[in-house]
Formats: C-alpha cells, structure tokens, sequence
C-alpha cells in the first residue's frame, strides 16, 4: 500500500478519545496483515504482535497513540441541535461553520451553526463561541436525535485527505495516526528472522486526554526498550517557537533529560549511517509525550522519542509531508535491524 | 427538489464574485433549448429572454437570482510561499480557520493560522483575526508558489454540498445558489406550458454578477437597464439564525416556515402592490410565507434595481439560509419548494 492510501485508510478511522475501539474490526483488516496477533486490552490500546520466532527473545515496544482529539455529544436542544464537549484539546478557532461526522447508530454529517454576521449584536463578532456552547445541526429532531445520536456519541471531522503540492498531504487524525502509519511500513519492510526480537505495537490510547493508558501495556509487556512515535510541531510562519521542528527535515528525534540517553544517540547515529535525514528537537526537561511516561513505567524502560512534524495541530487539516512519513519508517526498520539484527555490528 | 443534482453542481462551483464563469457555463448547460435568447452583459450578468412569442405591449417581467458567491483573492506570496488573501465579500472571517480552499483553477489549500501550541490563552478565546490567516498550498518558497498560483487568482471555501437528515442541505453558497436553481427550474416548467399564459410577454431571467462584493452599486444595475423590466422579482438567501438564546427580533428567517416574502430591506423598500400580491398568492394557494422579525435585513440588489433608469417595480423574495458565507450553508427543501411554487404564481397569469 502507499504511504497515502495508508494514511488516509489509517487517519480516516474514527479513534476519538475513549473511542479507540469503535473502528475495531476494520482496522484489524487494515493492520493484520503486517503483524501476527492483535490485543485490545482493558485501558483500550491495541496491540499488535510480531514474533522473530526465537524464544526468550528481547521484546521492543513501538509507541504510537491511536486517540485522537474530537468532540462528544453531551445533550440534545428542543430543537434537535446537539451540544457536544471537547474530547482533548481540539483548536475551536476551526469550528465554526465546520462539517462533522456524528458516529451513532448511522454515521451522520453536522454542520457547527454560526450566526451570520448580518444578526450579530453587540461584540459577538468578536468573540469565539465556546466549544461547550456550540451547536450541531444535523437536520433531525430532538426525538430523532435521542436514537440516532444519544448522548455520549462521538463526534469527529470529516475524513478528507487533500493532495497538496509538494508531497504534503493535509486531513485529520495525523495526530498521531500518521505516526501508526510509520510504524507499519517500517515492521513491513522488515525481515522478523534475521530479528533476535518481538516486536510490540501500541496503538495506545487516551493520550489526548493525559496520557492515560500507556502504562499499563508496558507493564503488561514488560519490554526492554521503547521507541515512541509521535507527531511534533513543524516550523510555521505564524506562531513560531523555538524548537520547532522543520517540514521536510526529516524524523525529529528529541534529546531531553527524560529519556534515555544511549539509545537516542543510537537513533541518531543509524540514521547517519544509514544516510537518512534526521533532525534533533531540544525538550530539556520533558516531551510532553508517552515517552515520559514510559521511561518510568514497570520498573523504567529505556526510551527514545522520534517526532513526525506537521503543521496545524488539533485540526480538521493537520498537514504533513509524505517524505517525513517515509523517512520515519526508514528510521525506525533501520534502528530495529541495526540493534536487533543477527549478527550485525552494534548488536547488544 | 427535481433539480438536486443541478444545486449540488453549483454549490461545487468556484465561481466568486468576479470570476463567475463556472457558475455561468453550469447553468447555461442546464437550460439549453428552453429559452429564445442568452447573453453576459459587459457587468457579467447573464441574461435569458424567453418570449411569450406576441408583443401585447411589451410588457417586460425580470426575474434575478446572483450567481457568484463570497470567496478571496490571493493578494500576495511571502518568501516562505505562503499565500495571504484579500476576501470578496461578506466572507466570515471567524469560519476561515483550518478550512480546505480551492482556487478556479483547481488548485487546493489549507487556510492556516496560529497552532494551538503557540496560542495564548486570550487568543484561544477569539477567533483568527484576518490578517493571521494565510493558505498552504505545499509550496517551499515563493517561487514554487507562484507556480501554482498568482497574485489576482481567485478561489472560494472547499467545493461542497452534502444532504443533511431532514429534507437539509448544506454546502458552499447554497442560499444564493439555490435561487439560480430555481431559475432554471421555472425556465423548464415554463418550457411545456402554453406561452399565452405568461404573465408579461417578455420574461427576462437574469444571473447576476459581483452581489457579493457591492457597497453603493449592485452590478445588476446594467442588466436592469438594458431590460427596462415594467416589474422586477428578486431572489436571494435570506439570513436565518433561528438557534440559539438569539432574541426575536436578531434571529433572521427561520427555515422551515417558508418563502421570505419582505415588506423592506436596509437599502429598499418594496412595491407595495407587488408585495401584496405575492402575499395573497401565498395566502391562495396555501404556500409557507414568512416576514422575519428583524428589523432590517441587509439590503439585496433591490437597492440598485428599483433605481435604475426610470425606477423599476421590484419585489425580494428570500429562501431562509443558516450559516450566511460559511462555506456549510443550510437551506431547507420544503422552503425551496415553496419560493419556487410563489415564483410559479408570479409568472403565469391568472
């Protein structure tokens, strides 16, 4: 599969936050053929297996978090508008007017309802409606509505995937499915008997709201090292930061205090010899990521933070470039095959 | 609606005031054979005379829908390729953010602004003033950027029209789509019918241009002018914000309750005679009419019509339209169906 169609198929899941598991069976579909065994445990994530074969072999732990930041239905109006609350930081400076999928028992297209400005009174024009005092027309009534879409029903952006020039690519959930993608070409293009491990995908879940289930399935696995994979922000002309990662610049591998310090220079000493861009992002003191809590969780695992930069985070349009998706996979098959490889040099 | 197919057309139409030849060559399609004559005007109206094939005095009847839609202009390209716009017409800037856009072109973008990360609290609590945003069109620099587009081009929010539950639509530019539709619904009713029953010997159906952008001057002037039309009806989106804690008299037109049948405006005040037969029709044959509480709605191209040469009788009739120049517009098919049966009414006589 190409990386876009991977993407597209990947991202366009419904993974709302704490509902990882709604899409369950097609993204079985989507991922078994690369693994050997699928696990949903009980915090929600999804684990996929693949087995080098050998026993007592080492186990790695891929991170990517599969949540993704939406909206969850929290009543209904008289008139059959829905009232819904944020699901992780969604930016409600993109809803307004925005076209949704409300996910109940049929999926539904919502329209946000914004007043013309032509009826705003006093300073309402300058004001962001709230996300909490939004409305959702989807054309039903309120009894229509109480069965179609009780409350509790998720809520996310539609799934549309635009080409734009360049090789960048712009749609939802590319935070931090994009990651997911990665993470599956690379087990992909790799061979699992020249492995002297197994390998652990995490598809991990209720990241969006604090980072809520990670742990558990390391302390369930009990892996000798973790590389997490998530999404980072890419330099862009409003809003810049310092440490910012580049578009096009390859993986962005992070150096902070909190992770372990070996296996990252590891990182990116394969990416150096294995001719692939890279580029490093200082977060001194913490990554705000899984990382962080992996390095402490079920008694400390070693780990290294590995970055995909987008633009526009918390959108309905978040956008990447596919060269930073594929340079990703690179990296990651090549640290697997480099410190896990039979025979290979820098082997543990 | 018989003609679905047609509104989902146009609402994927980009076709921005100024650059409405989409729009035009969709609707010219659309009604082929059903009219004697077809021009655009040197203002870019389309005009189609349909005769009644006598001249019982010439009376002339114009019926008008605007078929260009608010969108921007790409206004200049910094050296990092971004794109920053100037917008045409009432474009709600507070809908901008993080939407898809496409240029006449074809081309494809993203409006982008400030990210989440980087927003300080007062900012998470406003909208993206206008001048933050800018689109993303993949470009590195500015010189791939002007291969792809170039200072001048035009483009509108994502091509989009999605049926709602409900007997809903939503999409780009349906309110004022919907009238051209209906337009072009009423030329092939009219086709078959018997042309003695028209009510004027001349009908003039007018798309116009530019709507959006007007200040002082619609350019429906020029077509008005040229027609000389003894009487005029205007349809247009009404704008509705019937959701909401919005009181009475702020909530525009509601949908569900019918044609907009307005008495007034904030730049016209209607014929009365005119109005009062629409309103009697409406009450004849049993159609949903409404005169929203507001007290003045924006004024339409009713401004300029009913003073143009020697002044024409004019009328403004309104299908209701939530989230005006959104992008996502939200017009019911019952309304439709109820300003196409009045302008049914208007057309055939007695």
């Amino acid at each position: 599969m190409q990386t876009k169609e991977l993407l597209a198929a990947l991202c366009g899941k419904m993974s709302v936050v704490g509902f990882e598991s709604y899409d369950e069976k097609a993204l079985s579909a989507l991922i078994d053929p690369y693994l050997d065994e699928h696990e949903y445990d009980a915090a929600g994530n999804h684990i996929f297996i693949r087995r080098c074969g050998k026993p007592e072999a080492k186990r790695l732990f891929l991170d990517a978090h599969y949540d993704e930041v939406g909206l969850m239905v929290k009543g209904i109006t008289k008139e059959g508008y829905l009232r819904v609350c944020g699901q992780g930081g969604v930016d409600a400076r993109i809803l307004p007017a925005a076209e949704v999928v409300v996910y109940g028992r049929e999926r539904l297209p919502g329209i946000v309802l914004t007043k013309p400005r032509e009826l705003m009174t006093g300073d309402e024009s300058g004001r962001l409606t709230p996300v909490t005092e939004l409305l959702i027309d989807t054309g039903l009534t309120k009894e229509e509505a109480e069965k179609a879409a009780p409350i509790g029903t998720p809520v996310g952006f539609e799934p549309v995937y635009t080409e734009l020039a360049g090789g960048f690519f712009a749609g939802k959930g590319f935070d931090n499915k994009c990651s997911a993608a990665a993470v599956i070409l690379a087990v992909s293009q790799l061979e699992m008997s020249a492995l002297e491990c197994d390998l652990y995908v995490s598809l991990s879940a209720r990241e969006e709201v604090g980072h809520r289930a990670v742990s558990t399935a390391a302390f369930r696995i009990r892996p000798d090292a973790a590389l997490v994979l998530d999404v980072t922000f890419g330099y862009a002309p409003e809003g810049k930061k310092p440490g910012d990662s580049e578009m096009q610049g390859g993986p962005a591998v992070s150096i902070s205090a909190i992770l372990d310090k070996a296996l990252t220079d590891f990182v990116v000493e394969t990416a150096e010899i294995e001719k692939i861009p890279v580029q490093t992002v200082v977060e001194a003191t913490g990554t705000g990521t899984h990382a962080d809590e992996l390095v402490y969780a079920a008694g400390g695992i070693p780990t290294a933070l590995i970055g995909i930069p987008i633009w526009f985070m918390h959108t309905a349009n978040e956008i990447l470039n596919l060269e930073d998706v594929e340079h990703t996979a690179r990296l990651i098959a090549a640290v697997i095959r480099r410190r896990y490889g039979r025979g290979v040099d820098g082997k543990e | 609606m018989e003609r679905e197919n047609l509104l989902a057309a146009l609402a994927r139409a980009v076709a921005p005031s100024g650059c409405e030849t989409e729009a035009a060559r969709t609707i010219l399609k659309s009604i082929a054979g059903l009219f004697d004559e077809a021009w655009t005007d040197g203002a870019g109206n389309l005009i189609v005379r349909l005769s009644s094939g006598k001249s019982r005095g010439k009376e002339r009847l114009m019926l008008a829908a605007h078929m260009d839609e608010v969108g921007f202009m790409i206004k200049s390209i910094d050296a990092e390729g971004k794109a920053r716009i100037a917008l045409l017409g009432n474009l709600d800037t507070r809908v901008l953010s993080g939407r898809r856009i496409a240029m006449t072109s074809g081309v494809r973008g993203v409006v982008c602004a400030k990210p989440i990360h980087a927003q300080s609290g007062e900012e998470r609590s406003k909208p993206t003033p206008a001048d933050k945003l800018y689109i993303e069109l993949g470009a590195k620099d500015r010189a791939q950027a002007e291969t792809l587009v170039q200072i001048g081009d035009y483009g509108t929010l994502e091509p989009k029209f999605t049926p709602l539950a409900g007997g809903f639509y939503a999409g780009k530019a349906l309110g004022g789509r919907s009238m051209c539709v209906l337009l072009c619904e009423l030329l092939e009713k009219l086709h078959g019918m018997d042309k003695d029953k028209l009510a004027a010997d001349e009908l003039f159906f007018v798309f116009s241009a530019k709507r959006e952008i007007a200040r002082a001057q619609f350019a429906i002037e020029t077509a008005a002018f040229t027609i000389r039309p003894d009487r005029a009806v205007l349809f247009d989106a009404a704008p509705a914000a019937d959701f909401g804690d919005a009181p009475e008299t702020a909530r525009g037109a509601s949908l569900g309750a019918g044609a907009v049948i307005a008495p007034a405006d904030a730049g016209t005040l209607y014929d009365r005679a005119l109005f009062a037969q629409a309103v009697s029709m409406a009450k004849a044959r049993g159609l949903r009419y409404q005169h929203p509480a507001s007290a003045a709605l924006p004024g339409g191209e009713g401004k300029t019509v009913h003073k143009t040469a020697s002044g024409i009788r004019t009328l403004s009739v309104g299908i209701p339209t939530r989230n005006l120049h959104s992008g996502a517009e939200i017009i019911q098919r019952s309304d439709y169906e109820a300003v196409l049966s009045l302008a049914c009414a208007l057309v055939v006589a007695p």
